[in-house]
């Protein structure tokens, strides 16, 4: 049995040689057929607001089928990590999967979770849609934006040695080729969404050649998208003009250790961690929506947690598999549930429970 | 410039000024007296770089206000600009001589072969401590309250090695470079200005739990000399939740010292949520030599409609020259200085674009030398 599987996986086709796979999902959304997608509660507050989140989507009607899989206890030797060759196999196979918080297991001896998921899967594009939610205050309004970031290579390729006692050196990669994978992806995620420009971040005036390999992959691929912006900024100019103004900017593409930190500054202008929806992407058309999170274990299995980022990327989810009407209905039921201010959790301000949050968006849709 | 006895011209200058504009709460004057050794009057020699851009509309308001204070030091200017290949050894000679430097913004072409001007000017010097001061100033609004950070950031190796080449075509490497003595070095400063400026806390901003060795030194090195001011409280921050914290919970902040890339962003988001690159002073400091420009490095070379239009915020390149002042032990000066900037920028009345208002730079600067009593 498990050889049958281990052969499954080696036949299954690869397409690492390709310069992009094609984000949009080949499902056929007229047909009513229920699509099966991956489920990773997670740990600490992960099975409750995975709970919400199947709850809302029974409500509104969404034909998805969940496979649960969990975190095993014991390290998996097919995989190096805690997460079972089985668990990958089943997001490899739905193309789709949803994933909760996850704590790291301390310990040498396995990979980290996330990175088995990213290297086993091919997850090439991290987005991130960071919307100003309305009836939520922060000190900024009107941010819309959202940050792609190269998820595979850059600084944090984990190349490094010592030189000399005290002389570390880190290697810093960039490829043509998965610059142009994400390239590509940004600029067809903003004419699938109707954005109008894309604004590729680097620091190409002091990094010439990595950076400006980069930029010449964004630059190549603009070309052929002579419908939307494009345009080039400075790292120190983009966090500048993020914190001064961020309505200016509308679909950001970055290298990885830029990405990482520009992503969690747009979360920090819109709410936080807690608010924001996130979704990777990988080779095959694998989307793999999760929420960036902790697992919170101090409030887990109280009914406090707050369910909105992973609902949210549960919204995201479900417009990569082209279920556009249910999406909205989806998301503007936790919009308008959000805004009324009745029932909001504690990280919010509010006094709800997750349940009494979840069927208030229920009630919504 | 001839030398000119201060005292006396100062005198003179002060019987026709207009009568002194009410102080506002909060900017009075330094009170407490100092003793200065006969002969600290002598004007000091300091070299000028005009730079690009919005450059030498910004030293022009410098030197202008220095001037109307009559303060005792006296330029030595060079041009340089951005696509000069390297920084002329004329100019490098005139710092090592003068020992301080103020200028405006140089422009680094974006992939070309050039090398960045600004990054030479450090190594040559061994300039490695970057200092931005981003705080709140009484009566501009911003969007943070309660903000009083520096950032101290590591200036010569790091990322910006400049070590680049294509392994085979279609693939570029990188070297990031962190040495212990350079993270040392930076750490102790960090430390000693938190010491002499009374300052509770050092934040020391990483990435370590993905660049393990690299960024790992450098925490070590942070470590270490935490342990020898037990006064100062010390923490780690990972930099993705530290460019959280700071747009939502800038408060928390007090000195941070990060290593060169990190810098970059850490100082730039700081300063703007404070105000921006218009208002916030900053310098780069060695063992040897100090150099004094904008803290902030984004749009510091300003784009072409600014210059056009002479609207130039003039007010970092002030506070900057304010510090520059202080670093020449002229603290008396410098407050003068300082206190008039800030009157300025609180009434509110001649502000330019970046602050809200649409005054241009030559008007902020007469502004200046108007508030200085």
């Amino acid at each position: 049995m498990a050889l049958r599987r281990l052969l499954q996986g080696s036949v299954l086709p690869r397409v690492a040689g390709r310069a992009l796979a094609p984000a949009v999902a080949p499902f056929s959304t007229e047909s009513g057929e229920t699509i099966r997608a991956t489920l990773f509660p997670g740990d600490g507050i992960g099975p409750e607001i995975a709970e919400s989140v199947k709850q809302v989507f029974n409500v509104a009607g969404v034909p998805i089928e969940w496979e649960e899989h969990y975190v095993g206890t014991e390290v998996d030797p097919r995989t190096e990590s805690f997460l079972t060759w089985e668990s990958l196999e089943s997001v490899r196979r739905n193309k789709v999967g949803l994933k909760g918080p996850m704590a790291t297991p301390i310990g040498k001896g396995h990979r980290s979770l996330n990175l088995t998921l990213r290297k086993e899967l091919g997850l090439y594009a991290n987005v991130r849609p960071c919307n100003s939610l309305p009836g939520y205050k922060t000190r900024y309004d009107d941010v819309n934006l959202v940050t792609i970031r190269e998820n595979t290579e850059g600084e944090y390729s984990g190349l490094e040695h010592q030189v000399v006692r005290g002389v570390v050196e880190s290697l810093k990669i960039i490829t043509r080729q998965a610059s142009l994978r994400v390239a590509e992806y940004a600029f067809h995620y903003a004419k699938a969404n109707g954005r109008e420009r894309v604004s590729a971040i680097h620091k190409a005036n002091i990094m010439r050649k990595t950076d400006g390999l980069f930029l010449k992959c964004c630059r190549e691929v603009a070309e052929k998208y002579p419908e939307i912006q494009y345009e080039e900024v400075i790292i120190d100019n983009c966090c500048m003009t993020l914190v001064k103004n961020p309505v200016l900017f509308d679909v950001l593409v970055m290298p990885n250790l830029y990405g990482d930190i520009i992503s969690d500054l747009c979360a920090g202008l819109i709410g936080g961690l807690g608010l924001t929806p996130s979704c990777n992407i990988g080779e095959g058309g694998i989307c793999l929506a999760e929420a960036v999170h902790g697992s919170a274990p101090d409030i887990a299995g109280k009914n406090l947690a707050n369910p909105t980022a992973l609902m949210l990327s549960a919204v995201m989810m479900l417009r990569h598999l082209q279920f556009n009407d249910k999406a909205d209905r989806i998301h503007n039921a936790i919009l308008q549930t959000i805004a009324e201010g009745k029932y909001r959790t504690a990280d919010l301000g509010g006094k709800a429970s997750t349940s009494e949050f979840t069927n208030a968006v229920c009630d919504h849709i | 410039m001839a030398r000119r006895s201060a005292p006396l011209l100062r005198r003179l200058v002060s019987a026709s000024s207009p009568p002194a504009p009410q102080p506002l709460p909060g900017l009075a004057r330094r009170t407490v007296t100092y003793m200065p050794r006969p002969g600290d009057g002598a004007p000091r020699a300091v070299t000028l770089i005009p730079g690009d851009g919005i450059g030498p509309l910004v030293t022009g308001a410098v030197r202008q206000v220095m001037e109307a204070m009559h303060a005792p030091v006296y330029f030595e200017t060079y041009d340089v600009h951005g696509d000069m290949p390297t920084v002329p050894p004329a100019v490098i000679d005139s710092i090592r001589r003068n020992k301080v430097c103020i200028k405006g913004g140089l422009a680094t072409p974006v992939g070309g072969g050039v090398s960045s001007l600004n990054m030479q000017l450090r190594k040559e010097l061994d300039l490695y401590a970057s200092l931005v001061h981003c705080s709140n100033l009484p009566g501009l609004p911003t969007r943070h309250q309660g903000v009083d950070i520096v950032v101290i950031r590591e200036n010569t190796e790091g990322e910006y090695s400049g070590l680049e080449h294509e392994v085979v075509p279609g693939v570029v490497e990188s070297l990031k470079v962190i040495t212990k003595f350079c993270s040392e070095r930076i750490a102790k400063y960090a430390f000693e200005y938190a010491y002499l400026n009374n300052r509770k806390k050092v934040t020391a901003v990483h990435k370590a739990n993905i660049m393990k060795l690299a960024d790992g030194l450098f925490l070590e090195s942070c470590r270490e000399v935490a342990s020898k001011y037990p006064g100062i409280q010390y923490n780690e921050m990972i930099v993705d939740n530290c460019s959280m914290q700071l747009v939502s919970k800038p408060e928390q902040f007090d000195v941070m010292v990060t290593p060169n890339l990190y810098g970059n962003l850490v100082a730039n988001t700081a300063a703007g949520i404070v105000g921006g690159t218009g208002i916030m002073p900053g310098g780069n400091v060695g063992q040897d030599y100090a150099v004094f420009e904008q803290g902030a490095s984004a749009g510091n070379v300003g784009n072409e409609n600014i210059v056009e239009q002479k609207k130039a915020n003039p007010v970092a390149l002030l506070l900057s020259s304010a510090m520059m002042l202080r670093h020449l032990q002229f603290p008396s000066f410098a407050d003068w200085l300082e206190t008039a900037v800030k009157r300025v920028v609180a009434e509110g009345t001649y502000r330019t674009k970046d602050l809200g208002g649409s005054s241009t730079t030559q008007e902020v600067t007469d502004a200046v030398i108007a508030s200085l009593d």
